[in-house]
């Protein structure tokens, strides 16, 4: 019996936990994928937006400007990185200028920094900008993270304060319980307990916390098909650019929203890289994450409207993912009122992210607090540092080096990342199992050859640690591996 | 007749313009010509009265740092032959140390060609 | 810090012979760096024969060429760091570098070769749409995977691009029984030597489909099938022209890029033409001491002018150290119209009397073509050819003598496009 079961490990899944693996709780998560943040958290624009542009009274207007508040104090604690970078909402015609006047002005009743410049002030700097740009809106409180980086970080803390993390297992069914059915259940009035029936068997939980983000809907309507919503995907291609001499942008180029959200973005990303995207069109196959030759087309021809001297001969990667989409416009966060203890945070599209500590900070306060009593655990473990070696000095990499040598011996040629560090990052406590695992916390193959190179040493490392032959070593989902059993001939 | 072929004898890729004359159902060259040497005659005569072939593949190697050692045929061998020269070469192990050069297997399939060691491995 | 007379970058062909053409003109103290585990780079991988007829006059397996090269260096004094990374160059030869045994460190060279060899355009690169699964490789990867370490990569197989490392994993994946069910290259050519497409894919009756590219990857998990569309003149994708195929594979053999991330950290000029660094015909960079070689410096399609490449620029590095070179300022600029993919040397100085040879790729396949090569307005050399294609690189030396004191510029004085 646990006190509380996340459903979905992404951005929102990870903060919950990490929360309330503070106090005296049993928490436990079910993810489906084979990771964490392996959803919208993993596919997405990695913005800290300002919250200049969500609808006056909205959640998403209040979680957004008090998420960018919270970040760099949040990714300062979870070791994960932060990066100041202001933004631009560029406009090209009359029509879209008075648009930034009305975001300047909606920004100033929500405290937000902004100023608008003209496009001489814009070109300084920024000189990039579209020769049609004629004013800017400057929103200096915009910042840009790696959103899995965040997640893993603040499950991997999560785990070692006892947050049980369940990783392939799918979430089959979802069934209210009379709580009088559990002797041992310590939480609060509601008259229910819920057990979850999953692929890798059945769990009963006091509260559950549904952040499941496509599937939400399907997980809601599995306990309460009377009051169901419908999460639809919004799908977002990108193209990413390779690390440049000189960077393209130097902040966000967000273009003037419209009702598909914010447009085609231009952003710099923490690791030097550029994100060119998203496209913005609604999908019926939740598992539709591909691109298609139109809309990259498109994309291409938008971010062209507020940038230019792009270098497409640059890109080294596209890639797609999917915004939940719920039907108001807004999220969809609170309890269930048929079913107490049963919390919904869903419909987490764009500002999703930027809000994910705001959200979490509002999920504590106006719910949980109510549903139990918190009292904080006498020892809390902080999740340990561990190198990065691409961000030393010479000395420290050396010292390093005294102590393991695998630390000398450079696997990702692009990216300069050590066999060390691919170890750590199978070995730390929320280890990778997959390529992609290694990829996303260490970065090996995130460069320009995308892993042409590194790809065989890494399946090597990975099948030595996790005591596995090649074979069985996959890219991430079941079914991905990359050497297939059985020889040829 | 009068064909276009690419000499495939080595990377100078020559494009051979080759004629030749079919009498009672046997192919008897008449000309060659775009060649830069005397391989291209050999190889567009071949190619037109029974197309020979070389093969490089890997066996299994035991007690080396690599799982493979590139093996080559000592000589060319008749095209319609490869799939089974190459299972007859599948059948070979071997294990360290060998030199480059070293006779693997001999004359495969009476083809008169023998299996040689692509590299060194110790 | 240590100091040599001469770093290597690279012990790959071009390194090797870098490291043995300075040893032959003179200097005595040399290190070759190298990545991997042994010395031979890419070749260890390229099984096929097909090496060694310009450099030993007989036709040799990729293993076996850079055998004869390795074992030049027995006897020498040069020296070599196996498993070690290159991370940072300077301008002032400052060669930072790791190690398991050394840790991070740095050393100085007198001169520096850089002999990185290139890398494969990936998935990435040109934008393929689709799902990302697994079961989609570059060519070369495969080629490791198959050819070094016996694995399977799959059953049935479709290949992006005719480069010659595609056609030739066509054939080598037919021979370990694997079906390769075709080959899309957009271009209406095909980018590989004829010789390959000849004994790789219509050997082995595998469809070449030219003006094609792939429209679409499916496969969640790992790939299921691609489908390919064809493509008009100017590349566009024609309506209606979709085919799929079922497939557990897809090889992508779309390109090779001089690698040249080292010579970028060192302030290198580079050559948006060839993706390598703009060198004389000394093939000395833009930063003197630093030299450039083989696949860093432009793609080459045969590896026997990839070691004459280095071995020049050995012996250059050589002349650099031992004081041999003039601190000549004034040179000649060598460019090429606009039907050429890239003319090489970029610049040449005119004092000494060595003949320069100069390597040049055409755009699209031509035939019958007359070649002008000028000194301002002067022709000073007519070059007729019968057949000119984008995958065979050509040379033509000239004596300096002839050069005169003008820029150079290559150009199509007449020409049939095929």
């Amino acid at each position: 019996m646990y006190d509380y079961t996340i459903i979905g490990a992404g951005i929102n899944g990870c903060f919950l936990a990490h929360e309330l693996s503070k106090y005296d709780l049993d928490v436990l998560v079910l993810e489906k994928g084979p990771d964490v943040a392996s959803g919208a958290t993993m596919a997405n624009s990695a913005i800290v937006h300002a919250g200049h542009d969500p609808k006056p009274g909205t959640l998403k207007a209040k979680l957004n400007v008090r998420g960018n508040e919270l970040y760099p104090s949040i990714c300062k604690e979870m070791d994960a990185a932060f990066k100041l970078t202001s933004a631009f909402v560029v406009a090209t015609n009359e029509a879209e200028l008075s648009v930034i006047h009305d975001l300047h002005r909606q920004s100033q009743t929500r405290n937000i920094p902004s100023e608008v410049l003209n496009r001489s002030q814009a070109m300084q700097l920024e000189p990039n900008l579209s020769d049609s740009i004629i004013a800017a809106l400057d929103l200096p409180s915009t910042g840009i993270i790696t959103p899995w980086e965040v997640a893993f970080n603040l499950m991997e803390e999560a785990i070692l304060n006892d947050v049980k993390l369940n990783l392939n297992t799918k979430v089959l069914s979802v069934m209210a319980r009379p709580r009088t059915c559990y002797i041992d259940a310590k939480c609060s009035d509601s008259k229910y307990a819920y057990e979850i029936i999953t692929n890798k068997g059945n769990f009963i939980g006091s509260n559950v916390i549904n952040a499941a983000g496509v599937y939400a809907d399907e997980i809601y309507s599995m306990l309460n098909p009377s009051d169901k919503f419908t999460i639809t995907g919004r799908k977002g291609e990108y193209f990413i650019l390779d690390k440049l001499s000189e960077p393209i942008v130097n902040r966000v180029i967000y273009p003037i929203p419209s009702e598909k959200g914010k447009g085609v973005l231009v952003v710099p990303t923490i690791h030097g890289n550029t994100l060119l995207g998203p496209s913005s069109e609604f999908i019926d196959n939740k598992n539709g994450d591909f691109t298609d030759t139109e809309t990259l087309e498109y994309v291409r021809s938008q971010v062209k409207k507020t940038v230019k001297n792009i270098p497409f001969n640059k890109v080294i990667k596209t890639f797609a993912g999917l915004r939940p989409t719920g039907p108001t416009g807004d999220f969809i966060i609170g309890e269930s009122i048929d079913y107490p203890g049963f919390v919904n945070i869903a419909a987490i599209e764009s500002p999703g992210l930027a809000s994910a500590p705001a959200t979490c900070e509002y999920v504590m306060d106006t719910i949980i607090e109510k549903q139990v009593i918190l009292k904080k655990k006498k020892t809390y473990i902080k999740r340990a540092h561990l190198p990065i070696l691409y961000k030393m000095a010479d000395s420290e990499k050396q010292k390093l080096w005294k102590d393991n040598p695998s630390y000398g011996k450079i696997v990702c040629r692009c990216e300069h990342i050590s066999e060390g560090e691919i170890i750590d990052s199978i070995r730390r406590p929320l280890g990778a199992t997959t390529l992609d695992g290694v990829k996303k916390r260490v970065r090996p193959s995130m460069g320009r050859c995308q892993g042409s190179f590194c790809q065989p040493a890494i399946i090597e490392i990975l099948a030595k640690e996790l005591n596995l032959s090649v074979e069985e070593v996959k890219l991430y989902n079941e079914g991905s591996n990359v050497v297939i059993k059985g020889e040829f001939n | 007749m009068k064909i276009e072929m690419p000499c495939i004898v080595c990377p100078n890729s020559c494009n051979l313009e080759v004629e030749y004359e079919e009498v009672n159902g046997e192919k008897k060259i008449v000309e060659v010509s775009g060649n830069l040497c005397d391989r291209g005659i050999t190889y567009a005569t071949d190619e037109i009265t029974h197309p020979m072939r070389m093969i490089t593949t890997t066996i299994k190697i035991t007690g080396s740092h690599i799982a493979r050692l590139p093996v080559i045929l000592s000589s060319e061998i008749p095209k319609e032959m490869i799939f089974d020269v190459v299972a007859e070469i599948k059948k070979v192990k071997v294990t360290t140390p060998v030199k480059a050069g070293d006779v693997l297997l001999e004359n495969i399939l009476g083809t008169g060609a023998n299996l040689l060691s692509s590299r060194s491995l110790y | 810090m240590r100091e040599h007379e001469l770093i290597v970058i690279g012990g790959g062909s071009a390194g090797l012979a870098a490291a043995i053409g300075a040893y032959e003109n003179g200097l005595k103290d040399i290190l070759i760096i190298e990545r991997e585990g042994e010395l031979g780079g890419i070749l260890l991988q390229c099984i096929h024969n097909g090496f060694g007829l310009h450099a030993f006059g007989e036709e040799l397996a990729g293993p076996t060429y850079a055998e004869r090269w390795i074992y030049k260096l027995v006897g020498t004094s040069i020296q070599v760091k196996l498993d070690t990374s290159v991370i940072s160059i300077t301008k002032d030869h400052t060669v930072s570098y790791s190690n398991k045994e050394e840790g991070y460190v740095k050393a100085k060279g007198k001169a520096i070769v850089l002999a990185m060899g290139c890398r494969e355009r990936p998935r990435g690169a040109i934008a393929i749409p689709g799902y990302r699964p697994a079961g989609v490789l570059t060519a070369g990867t495969a080629q490791e995977y198959v050819n070094i370490k016996g694995y399977n990569i799959g059953k049935k197989v479709f290949i992006l691009g005719s480069g010659d490392i595609g056609l030739i994993m066509a054939r080598r994946l037919t021979l370990e029984g694997a079906k390769v069910v075709g080959v899309a290259e957009i271009m209406p050519y095909s980018n590989g030597l004829p010789r390959n497409v000849k004994q790789c894919l219509d050997d082995y009756d595998i469809p070449l489909y030219l003006s094609h590219t792939i429209t679409f990857i499916d496969g969640h998990d790992r790939i299921s099938s691609v489908t390919i569309s064809k493509v008009d003149e100017n590349l566009k994708l024609i309506p209606n022209t979709e085919k799929t195929f079922e497939v557990d594979t897809l090889l992508l053999s779309v390109g090779l890029i001089p690698e040249n991330d080292l010579s970028e950290i060192a302030g290198i000029e580079l050559s948006s033409a060839t993706k390598g660094a703009i060198v004389s015909n000394e093939l000395e960079t833009s930063v003197p001491g630093i030299f450039s070689c083989g696949n860093v410096l432009h793609v080459h399609d045969l590896v026997d002018y990839v070691s004459k490449e280095g071995e020049n620029a050995g012996k250059s590095a050589a002349d650099f150290v031992l004081g041999r070179t003039n601190s000549e300022t004034e040179l000649i600029d060598v460019t090429c119209s606009n039907d050429f993919g890239y003319i090489l040397p970029s610049k040449i100085k005119l004092s000494g009397d060595s003949p320069v040879e100069f390597m040049y790729r055409i755009k699209k396949p031509m035939r019958d073509v007359t070649i002008g090569i000028y000194s301002g307005d002067t022709l000073i050399r007519k070059i007729t050819k019968k057949t000119l294609i984008p995958s065979i690189m050509e040379k033509v030396s000239i004596q300096k003598s002839k050069l005169g004191s003008n820029d150079i510029i290559i150009k199509l004085i007449k020409e049939e496009i095929i």
